[in-house]
């Protein structure tokens, strides 16, 4: 016990070196676990796929098929397509509700808050499934339609396609934009917009350029996490997609499944973590991503 | 001059009552299928879709009938201790180096973000040849458990640190004034004042884990967590038994919320 107190007593006058040691075991486990895999991955993608995984065979077998293979390009360029629609999708959905939830004052507020972050908190595996019999041959809108008599023939189009994909998406990812995005307008300042509006601005134009300039931390905070949740889906597609709703991450679980070819995985993986971090650095220009996530 | 007046306060009026209807909309979106879900765990019918047969509580039954189900939660039950356990300690520690300038706190601070904005499966990948490559075993409390604790540490890390950064440090260096040791000052000033950011760093650490899906999916090897066991009923069959599971995940993940309100609040 006195050596432990001496030990502690001596760190604390060295804090330097008590810095280091409160790193250390988390800067471990990150290098090893998470920035050591991610360069191993960069290295599987120049080896050949074999029985058990990857052999350290050199060459540019996987970028020859990445140039030249259209349905690669047809899928990574369909998977950003559809992250982007969602991501601005969602904004334009979650913006205003985040804006009401602000601007109220009364003892609702804090349940409004909540409504918002209990789905955060929900398995998105289980969300995600909640829509299958809702929107299905003889799901619940289907029942709908031929109850009102609307359509006779139950319709097919809600399932299976990517009309039912963004929907997934939209409905799962939406809280964690709703909450960034409240989180920057709730520390706007009531009397910036007071000075505004006495400095004769029409409440349009101070939202443009008070209230929405000051929350686009949150706003591109909540973009970004939305946008990486969703480019690289494989839930949502491989329940609602269907064949024509996939997207990239159904593909690269498909090459560590049935198809097993591990360093063509790797090599799709590679190119999905290059476009998130092509997004982060756009998104790093306007705020620093740090700022986003420590909210000063 | 009343006349203007009373039209703006009629607009205003309007306006907010679109507000508060596009509110009502965007919620109802965000819950009608989780309600629907709920609903349909008491039909008394096969199948998940209208019409409604009749209330039933036998796919509750089943559910606790279901060993292999039983198996599959209580690995993520101790899972989820585990890593919140190991995530929050960490976090904790790195918070606090946090609170002081040192060399290399910006790529530091990068690393600790990279999990957050890697894409959930990259990470699943990469984490697979990482075990391949050194030829291990994955299993639950091999890669699971290092895949669950990389992936919270950024959260409790996040949430611990705003709590650190928010109070008043005069407050250590009065009882430090007054002859506590560091030892003392942490027990009785420190800890204290940011017990509340640990524990919901805690509970949010273990509901991350008890509801991670694709990262889990990629590492497993041969062992089952709840929501790998959900999606495999998902995938050959659903029946009202897999409506049954998921609104018992539902309620757990409310009482969770729950808890860590309370404790935030504090």
């Amino acid at each position: 016990m006195s050596h432990s107190r001496r030990l502690f007593r001596w760190v604390g006058a060295h804090p330097g070196l008590g810095i280091w040691l409160n790193l250390l075991p988390g800067v471990a486990s990150l290098v090893v676990f998470v920035f050591a895999p991610l360069v191993l991955m960069v290295f599987v993608t120049f080896w050949r796929s074999s029985v058990d995984g990857m052999e350290p065979i050199w060459n540019l077998d996987n970028y020859r098929k990445v140039a030249s293979d259209p349905m690669f390009a047809g899928l990574l360029l369909k998977s950003l397509r559809i992250a982007v629609t969602v991501t601005v999708v969602i904004l334009m959905l979650a913006y205003p509700l985040a804006y009401i939830i602000a601007r109220k004052t009364s003892r609702y507020k804090h349940l409004l808050l909540l409504l918002v972050f209990i789905p955060y908190w929900i398995s998105y595996v289980i969300r995600t499934y909640a829509w299958y019999p809702i929107l299905g041959k003889e799901g619940a809108i289907n029942y709908v339609l031929g109850a009102l008599r609307i359509s006779a023939q139950p319709v097919e189009l809600f399932l299976f396609n990517e009309f039912s994909v963004h929907v997934g998406l939209v409905s799962v990812f939406m809280p964690f934009a709703v909450v960034p995005i409240y989180l920057s307008l709730e520390r706007i300042s009531p009397t910036l917009l007071e000075a505004a509006a006495d400095l004769g601005a029409r409440p349009a134009r101070s939202f443009l350029h008070v209230v929405l300039p000051l929350s686009l931390p949150g706003l591109l905070g909540g973009a970004l996490m939305v946008f990486i949740l969703t480019v690289g889906a494989y839930v949502t597609p491989q329940l609602l997609g269907g064949p024509s709703g996939i997207m990239l991450g159904n593909i690269i679980a498909d090459q560590f499944g049935g198809t097993f070819n591990w360093t063509w995985g790797g090599t799709l993986s590679l190119m999905l973590m290059m476009v998130t971090l092509v997004v982060i650095w756009l998104v790093s220009r306007r705020v620093r991503v740090g700022q986003v996530f420590l909210g000063d | 001059m009343t006349e203007p007046i009373l039209s703006r306060l009629r607009a205003k009026a309007g306006g907010d009552a679109t507000l508060y209807a596009y509110g009502v909309l965007l919620y109802l979106f965000l819950y009608a299928p989780i309600v629907y879900l709920i609903i349909f765990s008491f039909n008394d019918a096969t199948a998940t879709t209208p019409p409604w047969r009749g209330f039933t509580l036998q796919w509750y039954r089943q559910v606790l009938q279901n060993v292999d189900l039983r198996v599959a939660f209580l690995n993520s039950a101790s899972l989820g201790v585990m890593t919140a356990v190991i995530s929050v300690t960490l976090g904790t520690l790195m918070a606090f180096a946090f609170r002081w300038r040192f060399r290399g706190k910006g790529f530091v601070f990068g690393l600790l973000l990279l999990p957050m904005l890697t894409p959930g499966i990259v990470l699943g990948v990469a984490l697979t040849l990482l075990w391949r490559f050194f030829r291990l075993t994955p299993g639950l409390f091999s890669s699971t458990l290092v895949a669950h604790v990389i992936y919270t540490l950024p959260f409790a890390f996040l949430i611990v640190f705003t709590r650190l950064h928010r109070f008043d440090r005069s407050l250590e260096e009065a009882a430090m004034d007054l002859g506590a040791d560091h030892i003392r000052t942490f027990r009785h000033v420190t800890f204290p004042l940011i017990r509340p950011g640990v524990i919901a760093a805690v509970i949010f650490a273990f509901t991350l884990s008890f509801d991670e899906f694709i990262r889990t999916f990629f590492v497993i090897g041969n062992e089952n967590t709840l929501p790998m066991y959900v999606w495999s009923m998902i995938m050959t069959d659903s029946t009202p038994q897999t409506n049954a599971i998921g609104a018992i995940i539902v309620g757990l993940s409310l009482s969770w919320i729950l808890l860590g309100t309370v404790f935030l609040r504090r």
